[in-house]
C-alpha cells in the first residue's frame, strides 16, 4: 500500500537529512544507576503508550525499510474467506493477526474469549503427561521430546473459528483470591487462575494425563538483542548444580529447532521454547493464526504466506527499539536500585548483557544492554507452577522474565498484567508470586518496610 | 488489514523522522521540566481531558444511542423517512468520531474500541455471509469480526455501492443486521465513553494526574503532554499521506473512507478539526488559557499564528475538494486540489513537530 511505503521515504530522507540519524538518546543517570543503556544502541527515549512501537534508532536505511515492511505485515489481519487478500486464518485459531494481541507490542491483558472486543489475549497449551502416554492412543512423541500433542487438538487450543467450523474449545478464566502478610503486618491479596473448559472437547480436556497451562501475551520490543547473546555468553550463565553456592540454579533449555531440525538452545517463550524469532513467529502463525509457512507447512507443502512474509514479519520483532530507562529526580530511585541487588533481584534478573558479534543484523552485534534477564529457567516454587514440562523446562521452571520496560506495561496498555498467566495485577503482586529459588527473596521483599518496598517499585517503575 | 491499523503506523512513522532529526526531540521522558512548566502542564492536561476529550465522547455515545433508536424505528417501519432519518443520525454520529480521532490513545487503543466500531475496509463477502448467516443475537454480533461490523458496515447496509439502496432492495435479514449493528455500536461508544469518566481508573484521573505519587501510567506530566501531542501531530499524518494520499495515489476509489455516504471530505476536515481542539483546549474554537496554543503563544505568539493559519488552510484546502471524493480523486480537473490539500495539511504537520514540538516539550 502506498502509504507504507510514503512511510519509508520519509524516514530515509530523515535519516539522510540527518548524516545517519542519531542514536536513541538516554536520559540515564550515570552518577545514579550504573547500568548500561537499556537496548544499547537501540535504545530510544519515549515514555508515553507508543513507547515500544519505534524502530530501533540504529538500523541501516535498508534494515529500517525492512522493519517498516514487517511493521504492515504485523498489522496484517487474517480472514477465512478463500480467495480474498490474507486468506488462511484457521480453521481454528486464537486471534486473527499479530496485533490483535501484541497491541502496541506491549504485554497483553488478561482476557480470554471475552466480548469480542479484544478475543483472546491469553491462549492454552495443552499436551499429554508423558507418564500416562499409553493412556492415549494416537499421541506421538514430538521431535527433541518436546510436549506431546493431544490427540485431535495438538499442542494448543484454539478457541476460535472461523465461519463453519467449530472452536476447540471455549476456556473461561475464574480468579481466586489468595491473601498474604508482609512483615510489617500489611495484608494483601493475590489472586490465581482457576480454569474452565466448555464444548465438546471438555471432557478429554479435563482428563488425568491431560496438561494445560496459560500463556499471556509478552511484550515484544528489544527480542533481537536477546537472540543476538551468544550461546557461549549463556552457556557461561548456566549454574544448573548451584556449584557458587547462592541458592540459584539456573540452566538453559534445549529446544527443537525447526529450522535446523536439530536442538538448539532455547531462549524466546514463558518457558525458553522457541530458539529464534523465526522460529517463534512461524509457531505464532500457525498455531495463534492457523496461517500455515514455509516452517508449518500444509501437508501438501504449500502453505498460507511465503517465506519472505515470515522472514519480514520475524524481522520487524528483531529491530524495535527498547525504551530508554525514566531519569527520575526522585530520590528514593536510587535506594530502589540498590535494594534490587541486596534482596537478590539480580541474581537472576541480571542487570547487563551483551550481544556477540555473529549475529546477521548489524545494529545488534557487540550491544551491551540491560535487559534484567540471564534468560535461564528457574524452579519458582508450587506456585507458579503449571506441572506441565515444556522440552527441559521442568512443571515449576520459568524463563526470567526480562524486566527492561516493564515500568511503561500499563502505559502502554492500562489492563495489562504480569506472570505466565496475567495473574499479577501489579508488578508488586508478581514479586510476590516469586517461590523456589526466588523465595528467599520474595522473603526479604516482605520483610522490607513500607518504604523500601515502594523505592524498589519505584527503581523498577524507571525501566 | 485494517485502516485502525494504518493509524498507527502513520502515527509511529512520522514520529520516527521527526526523532531522527535529533535535538530537542527526545524530550518527554523525564521529569525535569520545571515547577511552573509542570503545573502549566497539569492543567492543559486536565482541560484537554474534561473539556475535549469527555465531551466529544458523551457526544459520540449519545450521537450513537440516537442512531440505534432511528434504525429500530426504520426496522419497524421501513419508510423512506425512516431511512432517511437513519442516514441522517450516522452522519451526526460520524462527526464527534472523526473529531476524536487527534486523540487516539488510551481505552479507544487498548481495549480494541476502534476497530469495533471503525474497520476500513470492510470484508463485502464476508459481510454478505454474516447477513445470510442470520446472527440474531447480540453476543453473535459482539463477537463478530470487526470487518463486518462498526460505522462502515453500517455505511453500507444505509447506502449501498453509489448510493444505490432503497427501501425496496433492503432485505429483512439486512435490516435485521443493521439493527443488531447499531445496538453493538451503541454498546461500544458507552463503554468508550465509561473508560474515560467511571470505574476504578477512569482515564480521564490517569491523563489529569500525570506525575503525581500513585499514577502508574504516566511518570511525568511530560510524558502524557507528549501522548497528547503525538497523536495530534499523528491526525495530520493520517489525513494527509494515508487517508486522501493513500486512494489517491494509488488511484483506487475502494480505499476512500465513508465513500458509500458520500461523506469522506467532511471525514477529513472533522480530522482537522480534531486537531484544533486538541490544540486549542476547547470544542467550540475558541482557545483555553490551559492549553498547548496558549503555551506556545505566550513563547511565541507568531509560531501560534502559523498553527491557527495552517489549521484553518487545512480545512479550507480540504472543502474545495469536491465530492464524492471516491470520484474526484480520477478526476484530473480535481488534482491540483487534492495536491494543495496535501502539501497544506503537510506544511502543518511539518511545522507542529519540527517548530511546535521543542517548544511544547523543552
Amino acid at each position: 500500500m502506498l502509504r507504507r511505503q510514503s512511510s519509508v521515504i520519509f524516514l530515509v530522507l530523515g535519516l539522510i537529512a540527518c548524516n545517519g540519524g542519531s542514536k536513541g538518546k538516554s536520559n540515564d543517570s550515570p552518577a545514579a544507576i550504573e547500568f548500561p543503556p537499556a537496548g544499547g544502541g537501540a535504545s530510544f527515549t519515549n515514555r508515553t503508550s507508543g513507547a515500544f512501537t519505534f524502530p530501533a534508532p540504529n538500523l541501516s536505511e535498508d534494515d529500517l525499510a525492512s522493519h517498516v515492511t514487517g511493521d504492515a505485515l504485523f498489522d496484517e489481519v487474517f480472514v477465512g474467506t478463500q480467495g480474498q487478500l490474507n486468506s488462511g486464518l484457521g480453521p481454528v485459531f486464537n486471534n486473527t493477526g499479530c496485533r490483535s494481541c501484541h497491541i502496541k507490542n506491549g504485554r497483553g491483558m488478561p482476557v480470554m474469549g471475552d466480548d469480542g472486543a479484544l478475543r483472546s489475549h491469553i491462549l492454552t497449551r495443552i499436551s499429554i503427561d508423558p507418564e500416562l502416554l499409553t493412556q492415549f492412543p494416537g499421541a506421538l512423541p514430538s521431535p527433541g521430546e518436546g510436549p506431546i500433542g493431544v490427540p485431535g487438538l495438538g499442542g494448543q487450543l484454539q478457541d476460535y473459528a472461523i465461519f463453519g467450523s467449530t472452536a476447540e474449545a471455549k476456556v473461561k478464566i475464574g480468579w481466586v483470591d489468595v491473601p498474604g502478610t508482609f512483615a510489617d503486618g500489611t495484608t494483601y491479596t493475590l489472586r490465581r487462575p482457576s480454569v474452565t473448559f466448555s464444548g465438546a472437547n471438555a471432557a478429554l480436556l479435563n482428563s488425568t494425563g491431560v496438561l494445560s497451562s496459560l500463556r499471556q501475551t509478552p511484550p515484544i520490543f528489544g527480542l533481537g538483542l536477546l537472540e543476538a547473546v551468544s550461546d557461549e555468553t549463556l552457556l557461561a550463565m548456566e549454574d544448573p548444580d548451584d556449584k557458587n553456592g547462592d541458592g540459584i540454579s539456573g540452566h538453559l533449555n534445549h529446544v527443537w529447532n525447526p529450522e535446523k531440525g536439530a536442538l538448539s538452545i532455547g531462549r524466546f517463550g514463558w518457558k525458553s521454547s522457541a530458539p529464534s524469532l523465526i522460529a517463534q513467529t512461524a509457531g505464532a502463525f500457525a498455531e495463534d493464526m492457523g496461517v500455515s509457512n514455509p516452517l508449518h507447512p500444509e501437508l501438501d507443502g504449500s502453505s498460507d504466506i511465503n517465506i519472505e512474509t515470515l522472514k519480514h514479519t520475524a524481522f520487524y520483532t528483531q529491530t524495535l527499539a527498547v525504551p530508554a530507562r525514566f531519569n527520575s529526580s526522585d530520590p528514593s530511585v536510587n535506594t530502589g536500585a540498590q535494594l534490587f541487588k541486596s534482596v537478590g533481584c539480580q541474581s537472576c534478573h541480571v542487570a547487563q548483557l551483551v550481544t556477540g558479534s555473529t549475529h546477521p543484523v548489524e545494529s545488534l552485534r557487540n550491544q551491551s544492554f540491560s535487559p534484567f534477564t540471564d534468560l535461564l529457567l528457574h524452579d519458582m516454587g508450587e506456585g507458579l507452577a503449571d506441572h506441565r514440562p515444556d522440552f527441559q523446562a521442568t512443571g515449576s521452571e520459568w524463563r526470567t522474565t526480562p524486566l527492561w520496560g516493564i515500568g511503561l506495561a500499563q502505559t502502554v496498555l492500562p489492563d495489562s498484567a504480569f506472570l505466565h498467566d496475567g495473574r499479577a495485577r501489579t508488578i508488586e503482586e508478581a514479586i510476590l508470586w516469586h517461590g523456589g529459588e526466588a523465595a528467599k527473596a520474595q522473603e526479604k521483599y516482605r520483610n522490607l518496610s513500607a518504604d523500601q518496598r515502594k523505592a524498589l517499585l519505584a527503581f523498577l517503575k524507571t525501566l | 488489514m485494517t485502516f485502525h491499523s494504518i493509524k498507527k503506523l502513520a502515527v509511529s512513522t512520522s514520529l520516527l523522522l521527526m526523532i531522527s532529526c535529533g535535538g530537542s526531540s527526545g524530550g518527554g521522558s523525564d521529569d525535569r521540566a520545571n515547577l511552573a512548566v509542570q503545573a502549566e502542564q497539569k492543567a492543559i492536561l486536565t482541560q484537554f481531558a474534561n473539556a475535549v476529550i469527555i465531551p466529544t465522547y458523551d457526544d459520540l455515545a449519545a450521537k450513537s444511542a440516537a442512531m440505534k433508536e432511528a434504525a429500530a424505528l426504520f426496522a419497524g417501519s421501513q419508510t423512506q423517512a425512516n431511512l432517511d432519518a437513519t442516514r441522517a443520525a450516522w452522519i451526526a454520529t460520524r462527526t464527534p468520531w472523526e473529531r476524536s480521532e487527534a486523540f487516539l490513545f488510551g481505552p479507544v487503543d487498548s481495549n480494541g474500541y476502534d476497530p469495533q466500531m471503525d474497520d476500513w475496509p470492510l470484508d463485502h463477502s464476508k459481510l454478505e455471509q454474516t447477513i445470510k448467516a442470520n446472527l440474531t443475537s447480540p453476543t453473535d454480533v459482539a463477537t463478530a469480526e470487526t470487518d463486518v461490523k462498526g460505522f462502515h458496515s453500517i455505511e453500507f447496509l444505509l447506502w449501498g455501492y453509489n448510493k444505490s439502496k432503497t427501501i425496496a432492495s433492503m432485505t429483512a435479514a439486512e435490516d435485521a443486521y443493521l439493527t443488531e449493528l447499531t445496538q453493538d455500536h451503541a454498546r461500544i461508544t458507552t463503554l468508550l465513553r465509561d473508560s474515560w469518566t467511571s470505574g476504578a481508573s477512569p482515564y480521564a484521573k490517569v491523563l489529569s494526574s500525570a506525575g503525581e505519587a500513585g499514577n502508574d501510567k504516566y511518570a511525568s506530566t511530560q510524558s502524557a503532554v507528549q501522548e497528547m501531542f503525538d497523536a495530534m501531530v499523528g491526525i495530520s499524518d493520517e489525513v494527509a499521506n494515508s487517508k486522501i494520499s493513500g486512494p489517491y495515489k494509488d488511484q483506487d476509489s475502494n480505499k476512500v473512507e465513508s465513500q458509500f455516504s458520500y461523506n469522506s471530505l467532511v471525514d477529513f476536515q472533522d480530522n482537522i478539526t480534531s486537531l484544533r481542539n486538541v490544540y486549542f483546549g476547547t470544542l467550540n474554537g475558541t482557545v483555553a488559557s490551559a492549553s498547548i496554543s496558549s503555551f506556545v503563544k505566550a513563547r511565541n505568539a507568531a509560531l501560534d499564528a502559523q498553527v491557527v493559519a495552517g489549521i484553518t488552510a487545512s480545512i479550507a484546502a480540504i472543502g474545495v475538494i469536491p465530492e464524492p471524493f471516491r470520484d474526484s480523486l480520477k478526476d484530473p480537473a480535481a488534482a491540483p486540489k487534492i495536491d494543495a490539500a496535501i502539501t497544506t495539511i503537510n506544511s502543518l504537520r511539518t511545522l507542529l513537530e519540527t517548530q511546535v514540538r521543542p517548544v511544547v516539550l523543552p
